[in-house]
């Protein structure tokens, strides 16, 4: 017999049908995914000629995206995975919708290293002739090992809501049914299977806090390890990690809110999970805002000329409308609406976490360009510009209608909140989850 | 193993850049035109970099014709996820032009910017293309790469070739880069910094000696020598 | 650390890997996939070749290098400086290094044509050599026969070796006395210095290589001299490759290439070199630093003097020592006392010294080219530096076998009495051409109308405009010819096109110049003429047979080489064609009072005596104006009104305009050679365009920004440039490269266009009138202002 969840009728619901909205919506993503698609054909035709890239900017928006989407994709691990470590059982009913977040933007972050190839299809070069040596050979191992394992981390805790969804929803078409049947792997809801199942996914969730760290600290060192002024520093990996799991926090927030309110899971995403989370964002962002200071200050202190022309170039220089307004949208505004909107109030949650995610975006670039545009050789190359062309525009568009594309389509097919982990009594032994009220009790 | 090097005396050049000249034609670098140069997509691989500081009139000036460093601890090599970039047993850093896969990861890795990368496929308005070199290592690069100086080591082996040919011990001095043959200040020398008679390691040791950003630890084996 | 050589192309290759892995990176070239069409378009020759060796002479600028052309199956690949050329020494200049992309350039004309509509419509029609040359000998037949071959005039640029005497042989046999060379504009100044003073009519020769001290007024010689590759090589040698290291010092108000690598750089008021160089013979003579013993028994007027009927003289002496006080120079020149006193120490007391003259008065010819290059050479005698080590030395020349006679006739001996139309000779008493004026005299019809013009690498529309005047007098003629190789602007309004070879397809012969020693540097062809094209030189015999009578009997020979060949056949061919080159590779300096002695001081005088004293009073002067006045035969300096800061016009247009060949300007191809565009600008990072460099100062004034797009506007015109701020320029002066403002009817490269002006021409800028006695080109002082686009 299956866990006891009173609310998975609710939670079932948006599987149980696919609305002409739903139609109308995945065909207007997926027109903006195929221009991205058509975009780099083009670009592969031409040449990367066609982007705004040049010397000595010869790194743009695509890289940019690579850092922006890898930084995403942390939220799901850290929700399910640390958390998990952490015994934050309020967690629950979040874990599935965060870690989906993983899953999809991970191939939008490998993605954009390959369309930033001035040879996409000698990829398998790789393999081949790799160099354990290039930051590069790290960021494909690190990743293609993280996108594996989450794959395999989603699924495992995926397979007995699947076999829920073999067993309730008869009334679906029969390719659907045929899908659950073998996805569910014949679970059969033992004791013993449910034992087993948490056994490994705790297993996992260190192996996979462990990976989040890697990955986001090598994705750092495609910078820190050239000795270009403002990359060139110990604590880039930090940095980055650490924005990289606000982005993913907050975008997690995001999905939450519009889950809740279009498939009416209200109580079962309850405010309390927003305040919860608006703990750790605080956290986080006053953190982020401790490691920014922390890096420009050692910086800014040495006052290296190199160094200082790139500091300026942020501070007051070509760069300095990006960089303050993303200090503000990271940084500014979030803190403030937290502390003083943010409580029991998830439209100004998410407002504020799309300023952060907007803001992160934003930090990428900050912290790619401005070194590209005043190399060393400043003084005797003159300055570098860039900027974005048409096809990066509407590369990094797809990039982010495919992402939402996924999400949406798998929120139709599959519960989105798992039904067994926010079950109130699993088979077996009656393990039961804290009441919604306490989790929200402040 | 000849460890190949090159000295430029300051002193001696005029900043006319018919090293410029002479390598693009040797090596047939492409004509970018107004609108890639504009973007600063010019491709030479010895560029005469400009150093012009000071209020007049009182300025300091150092013109740094600045080819591939060759270093002997190549930031450029350490970073390629393919090793299309290489250096070869006589300290030689070459691209391997099918086997870059274009990430120029290295042209950023590059303290010294010598690294060039194709945006485009290179272009020629068609009679141009007579007098492009035909030697097979200088055919023009395909879109995607990266490309640089490569001391013209087509050269060494046309200068081997000549030697064998002719039934004689191979010499370091049969082989001289394009550049350094055309120097109109004489002020570019160029051979084995691994013999201690050679001229450019005498000149690589002389007082006036010293080597761009030598603080990076990337070890160039293209020294300069101080003006004046 | 290193990589693994498994995975990496071992570097010991043996060719045949070579080939390989070449192959391979050409097949990459040949394109990945049908997707990449652009790239078959980079698949050239695949394997090598049998490869020749061809020795000739570059023509890109006076220099005149020994080539070395690699020409692999019949197409010229690379080019080298000859080793055995004593000039260039095996180096050449990156003009000489892009001589292939002049050579294969698509801008070229590639077959001879008549303008069909309106004369620069464009509308033109190729025709047959032989229709072209009929047309051309038809027409100059025609006046002759009307007895007014005089109404001829050819215009002429640099003419190398045998090509001057032939153009003049054809002009006086065919009966015009108008062959008027570009000399106005450059060179002139410092050949009539050197004649007037010294009295030999030739360029000087500075020996830098034994010199301890060179001091250039203007003379940009490591950028762009006519001796080109010959100075940089001194230099170097002057510097590295002696044990004593010697001292150049550049004047001038722009920090050329020149003065970034001279020891000193000194700026000075745009135009003013003359009143320097008398300030500095003040302080000479003052602290009685000169050569007295040299100056005594070896110059004229330097003392006080009093001539045949007793008239007492001014001598250079007390003119100086009265009026070129330090005070007073410097306020002219702006270089404060101290500086000059030092300067003029140092050179007095570093002998040998050697103060150099440009050959190209430039922009700034302020209506005072000739009395600053007589100042200028003045110092020269006063430190004794005439014909010695070090010193100026006198270009010699190499006994060639005589040209064959021949007779004038009737015709012919009329036109040679007639007056020249640029009024050499008569309106301008000293000069042998002036260029400039020919406009003007067209326009006039004085003192008769010109029936028809040939344009022999010359290109007036592009180097004096003169607000459309220049243009008007082309317009003016009835029937133009041009020799140009590429549509140039004055080309574009021809009748009729007789498109030159370049020199790397023709045969020719340039002297050796710029060593002072005799010597030839011969001119063959690395390849066959690439399109329907000839050597003027051919065209020119043509022409005479065509013609017929004594003209065709003053030109016995078939073809160009045949007279060059005869013409030096007193020397050892093969070895010329062997090595490109002969020279005597010695210069013997003259003993002060020798008989060679008379060969370098005087050797040129027409009505002053030839006693081999060097004039610092100009009796050739004397004798030709019968002037009164000691002054004008004495170097001088009035500085010119619109010089002064104080001049009228002086508050609409702030500054002067500098204009100084850059080297990546190339003078005798005015096509677009692509890498010299890429390698353009070097201070300023620009390439495929013009620039203008305002000193910090006007850029705080006019709150201009590095980068931006301004108009430079003159009374006469105005041209847009970006803006420069450059630390390296007279902060009441601005500067514009020259060379720039061609049009270019290929697309070069990706996304540029078709069909565009390449930068803008400074010479639209300046009003080009001519110096009173001497002819000389004034091109200024050009006063501009700047405003943004
Ligand atoms: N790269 C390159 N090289 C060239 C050329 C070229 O176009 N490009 N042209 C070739 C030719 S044809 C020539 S003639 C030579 C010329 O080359 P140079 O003899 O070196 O002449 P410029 O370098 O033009 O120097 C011109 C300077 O003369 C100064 N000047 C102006 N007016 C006067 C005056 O009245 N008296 C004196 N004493 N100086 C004055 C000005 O400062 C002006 O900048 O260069 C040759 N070499
Ligand atoms: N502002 C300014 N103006 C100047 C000067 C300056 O310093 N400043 N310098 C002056 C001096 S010294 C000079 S020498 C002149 C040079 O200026 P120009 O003599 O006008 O220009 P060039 O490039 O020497 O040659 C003129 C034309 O000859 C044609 N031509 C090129 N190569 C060949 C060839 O091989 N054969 C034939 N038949 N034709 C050819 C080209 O079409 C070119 O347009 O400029 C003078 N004008
Ligand atoms: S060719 Fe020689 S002199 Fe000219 S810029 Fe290059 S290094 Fe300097
Ligand atoms: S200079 Fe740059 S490209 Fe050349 S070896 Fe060093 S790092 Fe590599
Ligand atoms: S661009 Fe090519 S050479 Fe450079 S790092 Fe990438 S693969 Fe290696
Ligand atoms: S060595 Fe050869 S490749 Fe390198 S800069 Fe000189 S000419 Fe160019
Ligand atoms: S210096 Fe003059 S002659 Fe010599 S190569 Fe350069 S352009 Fe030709
Ligand atoms: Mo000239």
């Amino acid at each position: 017999m299956e866990p006891k969840n009173q609310n998975v009728q609710q939670i079932l619901a948006p599987v149980r049908r696919v609305s002409a909205g739903d139609y109308l919506l995945w065909g207007v993503l997926l027109a903006l995914l195929l221009t991205g698609l058509g975009a780099w054909t083009w670009q592969f035709i031409e040449g990367l000629g066609i982007t705004g890239m040049n010397r000595p900017v010869y790194w743009g928006v695509y890289i940019t995206n690579f850092v922006f989407f890898i930084g995403l994709a942390h939220s799901g691990t850290f929700i399910s995975a640390i958390l998990r470590i952490a015994g934050q059982s309020w967690r629950a009913p979040l874990t599935r919708a965060a870690e989906a977040i993983t899953l999809f933007s991970l191939p939008f972050g490998a993605g954009s290293i390959i369309i930033d190839m001035g040879h996409p299809e000698r990829i398998l070069n790789v393999i081949f002739y790799g160099r354990y040596q290039s930051p590069i050979l790290w960021d494909v191992t690190a990743v293609s090992l993280y996108m594996l394992s989450s794959i395999i981390f989603f699924y495992f805790s995926l397979i007995p809501d699947i076999a829920i969804c073999r067993d309730r929803l008869t009334d679906a078409p029969r390719w659907q049914r045929r899908m659950y049947q073998i996805l569910a792997l014949g679970w059969k809801h033992h004791p013993e299977q449910y034992r087993r199942l948490e056994k490994v996914l705790d297993g996992m969730a260190v192996f996979m806090t462990m990976l989040v760290v890697t990955v986001h600290t090598v994705v750092s060192w495609l910078f820190g390890m050239t000795v270009q002024p403002g990359w060139h520093t110990a604590l880039i990996g930090p940095f980055f990690l650490l924005g990289a799991i606000l982005s993913g926090t907050a975008a997690v927030v995001i999905t939450l809110a519009i889950l809740r309110k279009v498939y009416h899971l209200e109580n079962v995403l309850h405010v309390g999970l927003f305040n919860s989370l608006r703990k750790l964002l605080i956290t986080f962002v006053l953190g982020w805002l401790y490691m920014m200071i922390a890096e420009h200050l050692t910086i800014g202190y040495s006052s290296m000329t190199e160094e200082m022309v790139v500091l300026n170039d942020k501070f007051s220089g070509t760069f300095s409308l990006i960089f303050w307004s993303m200090a503000t949208f990271v940084f500014g505004l979030p803190l403030l609406i937290f502390l003083f909107k943010g409580k029991n109030n998830i439209g100004w949650m998410v407002f504020a976490c799309v300023l952060i995610n907007i803001g992160m975006w934003l930090e990428r670039y900050i912290v790619i360009i401005p070194t590209e545009v005043s190399p060393r050789m400043l003084h005797v190359m003159g300055q570098g510009h860039y900027l974005p062309q048409l096809p990066e525009i509407l590369i990094t568009i797809a990039c982010f209608a495919g992402l939402i594309l996924l999400y949406a389509v798998f929120t139709r097919f599959f519960p989105i909140v798992p039904i067994w982990e926010t079950a109130q009594e699993l088979p077996g032994h009656a393990h039961s989850q804290p009441a919604p009220a306490a989790a929200a009790s402040d | 193993m000849p460890r190949w090097g090159m000295v430029i005396d300051l002193d001696k050049c005029f900043a006319c850049q018919s090293c410029t000249a002479a390598c693009r034609m040797e090596n047939n670098t492409p004509v970018a035109g107004k609108n890639q140069a504009d973007m600063g997509r010019a491709i030479l691989w010895n560029e005469v970099l400009p150093f012009i500081e000071g209020e007049y009139p009182n300025i300091h000036t150092t013109m740094l014709p600045r080819p591939c460093m060759h270093c002997d601890n190549p930031p450029c090599v350490k970073v390629c996820p393919v090793q299309a970039t290489y250096k070869n047993e006589e300290g030689i850093v070459l691209v391997n032009y099918d086997r870059c896969i274009g990430c120029r990861m290295c042209t950023v890795a590059c303290p010294y910017a010598v690294r060039y990368f194709n945006w485009y496929p290179p272009e020629w308005p068609e009679e141009l293309k007579a007098h492009l070199n035909p030697e097979p290592e200088v055919q023009p690069r395909p879109k995607g790469v990266v490309e640089k100086c490569t001391f013209c080591f087509q050269r060494l082996r046309k200068a081997r070739e000549e030697a064998d040919a002719e039934g004689r011990p191979f010499n370091a001095t049969d082989y001289t880069p394009a550049c350094v043959q055309t120097c109109t200040g004489h002020a570019r020398y160029f051979g084995d910094l691994d013999d201690p008679n050679s001229l450019v390691s005498k000149l690589a040791h002389s007082p006036r000696a010293f080597r761009m950003f030598e603080e990076l630890g990337t070890q160039p084996k293209v020294y300069y020598l101080k003006q004046g | 650390m290193e990589n693994f050589p498994s995975q990496t192309p071992p570097s010991e290759l043996s060719r045949r890997d070579f080939i390989k892995f070449g192959a391979a990176a050409a097949i990459a070239g040949v394109g990945l996939n049908a997707l990449q069409p652009a790239q078959q378009a980079t698949s050239v020759q695949a394997a090598v070749g049998e490869e020749t060796i061809v020795k000739t002479t570059c023509a890109l600028c006076p220099s005149g290098c020994g080539l070395d052309v690699r020409v692999v199956n019949g197409k010229a690949v690379k080019v080298e400086g000859n080793p055995l050329h004593p000039l260039n020494q095996g180096v050449c200049c990156l003009r000489g290094q892009t001589s292939l992309e002049v050579l294969y350039s698509p801008e070229r004309i590639q077959r001879p044509r008549v303008q069909m509509g309106e004369r620069g419509s464009g509308d033109w029609k190729e025709i047959s050599w032989d229709e072209a040359l009929e047309l051309a000998a038809g027409k100059l037949g025609e006046l002759r026969a009307a007895g007014k071959p005089h109404s001829v005039a050819l215009m002429h640029g640099e003419l190398r070796g045998q090509m001057r005497q032939t153009v003049q042989r054809f002009m006086r046999a065919y009966g015009s006395p108008n062959v008027i060379s570009r000399e106005s504009l450059g060179e002139g100044a410092a050949r009539m210095a050197l004649w007037l003073s010294q009295g030999v009519n030739a360029l000087p020769v500075y020996d830098i290589n034994n010199a301890n001290y060179v001091l250039t007024f203007g003379g940009n010689l490591l950028e762009s001299s006519r001796n080109l590759i010959g100075y940089l090589g001194a230099t170097a040698f002057m510097r590295r490759g002696r044990p004593q290291r010697g001292k150049l010092v550049a004047v001038h108000p722009r920090l050329s290439l020149t003065g970034i690598k001279a020891d000193e750089w000194v700026p000075i008021r745009p135009g003013t070199y003359g009143a320097l160089a008398l300030g500095m013979a003040n302080v000479i003579i003052n602290s009685k630093l000169y050569d007295e013993a040299f100056v005594r028994d070896f110059t004229f007027g330097f003392e006080d003097f009093e001539d045949a009927e007793g008239t007492l003289h001014k001598g250079f002496k007390s003119l100086v020592l009265e009026t070129y006080t330090l005070e007073r120079v410097s306020a002219i020149t702006g270089v404060s006392t101290d500086k000059i006193a030092r300067i003029a120490g140092e050179f007095a007391t570093n002998r040998p010294a050697v103060a150099m003259l440009p050959t190209e008065a430039g922009e700034l010819s302020s209506g005072n080219a000739l009395y600053t290059a007589l100042a200028v050479h003045a110092l020269n005698a006063l430190v004794g530096s005439i014909d010695v080590k070090g010193g100026v030395l006198l270009q010699r020349f190499p006994k060639l076998a005589d040209w064959p006679d021949y007779t004038l006739d009737a015709t012919a001996r009329l036109g040679e009495s007639r007056e020249r139309i640029d009024g050499a000779g008569s309106q301008f008493p000293l000069a042998l051409s002036a260029y400039q004026n020919v406009p003007e005299r067209i326009l006039e019809g004085k003192p008769y109308p010109i029936e028809a013009l040939f344009l022999l690498n010359a290109n007036p529309l592009y180097d004096l405009p003169n607000g459309g005047r220049t243009l008007e007098a082309l317009q003016k003629v009835p029937f133009v010819v041009s020799f140009a190789s590429t549509l140039d602007e004055s080309a574009a309004y021809a009748d009729l096109i007789l498109p030159a070879s370049t020199f790397l397809e023709v045969w020719g012969d340039d002297y050796l110049e710029g060593t002072g020693y005799a010597g030839i540097s011969l001119r063959q062809p690395a390849v066959a003429p690439l399109h329907d094209t000839r050597n003027p030189g051919d065209v020119l015999l043509d022409l005479a047979h065509r013609i017929g009578g004594n003209l065709a009997k003053a030109f016995p020979w078939e073809t160009y080489q045949d007279l060059i060949m005869q013409r030096l056949s007193t020397l050892d061919w093969e070895k010329l064609q062997a090595n490109g080159n002969w020279s005597e590779l010695v210069y013997f300096n003259a003993q002060p009072g020798s008989p060679a002695w008379s060969e370098v001081v005087g050797r040129d005088r027409l009505n002053a005596p030839k006693d081999g004293r060097f004039d610092f009073f100009s009796r050739e002067l004397f004798a030709l104006l019968a002037s009164d006045s000691d002054l004008a035969c004495l170097p001088h300096f009035e500085i010119p009104p619109a010089l002064a800061d104080t001049a009228e016009g002086a508050l609409d247009y702030p500054f002067l305009l500098v204009v100084q060949p850059l080297i990546t300007q190339s003078q005798q191809w005015q096509g677009i050679v692509p890498t010299l565009q890429e390698s353009y600008g070097l201070q300023g990072h620009v390439k495929w365009d013009s620039w203008v460099e305002i000193s910090q100062k006007a850029a705080e004034a006019l709150h201009l920004e590095d980068g931006q797009r301004v108009w430079v506007e003159s009374p006469l015109d105005r041209v847009q440039a970006t803006v420069r701020v450059y630390a390296g320029i007279w902060p009441n002066a601005v500067f514009l490269p020259p060379g720039q403002g061609h049009h270019t009817f290929v697309r070069w490269g990706r996304k540029s266009e078709q069909n565009m002006v390449v930068g803008a021409n400074p010479n639209v800028l300046s009003l080009f009138t001519s110096e009173p006695l001497s002819g000389l080109a004034v091109a200024g002082p050009t006063r501009v202002r700047i405003y943004p686009v």
